[in-house]
């Protein structure tokens, strides 16, 4: 049995992500996108029920949310922190580099991701977690 | 309702089955008849109404 988290979590932190990423994107801004890497690389590594996103979620919110919580297993959304790492980290390089368009669409992607997420409560990356474990495995 | 049962099974420990029965993503709930016959399911964590009508219909 993996750990559990209350899935109300991720999509809270899903919304701060995209306004991180939506003035990343406005002000192209490196340490706007650096920031939001690290908290990416917290989330992909030790799970995203540690970011600070999801401490602000958890001493500040779930207690004022009336709604029972749902239980959800911690790795999809954990594998969808790891996906938006790479978007950020490519997005890093890219503003290091001076690369303005690569920039652009890797935090476009990302932001479009954390929206989809904190919009319609629908996870990309974790929609996509299943699907590449059972390609990976098919042999 | 005593007569429904539920049982949970970890997707990943079980790939051969999550490809069999064509699962894309977790939480997947099945809905089986008392044959073991498929007769619905719900992607995403299902709505008490989903569950309630689903339940309705094997009966």
């Amino acid at each position: 049995m993996s750990v559990s988290i209350d899935a109300r979590g991720p999509r809270w932190s899903a919304a701060i992500t995209a306004v991180v990423l939506a003035t990343a994107l406005v002000t192209s801004n490196l340490w706007v996108i650096a920031f939001q890497a690290v908290v990416f690389a917290i989330g992909a590594i030790r799970g995203p029920q540690f970011t600070p996103y999801a401490l602000i979620f958890k001493k500040l919110i779930k207690p004022r949310l009336k709604s029972e919580p749902i239980l959800e297993d911690v790795r999809p959304p954990q594998f969808s922190q790891a996906v938006g790492l790479v978007f950020a980290l490519v997005a890093v390089i890219a503003s290091i580099t001076g690369a303005g368009g690569v920039f652009t669409i890797a935090v476009g992607f990302a932001l479009a991701a954390a929206f989809l997420n904190a919009a319609f409560n629908f996870c990309l990356g974790c929609q996509m977690y299943l699907l590449i474990l059972r390609v990976r495995t098919a042999k | 309702m005593p007569d429904v049962h539920y049982a949970h099974i970890d997707a990943e420990s079980h790939l051969e089955l999550v490809r069999k029965l064509d699962i894309r993503s977790t939480p997947t709930t099945l809905f089986l008849n008392s044959a073991g016959v498929e007769v619905g399911r719900a992607m995403g964590t299902p709505k008490r109404a989903q569950v309630q009508a689903a339940i309705a219909a094997i009966h």
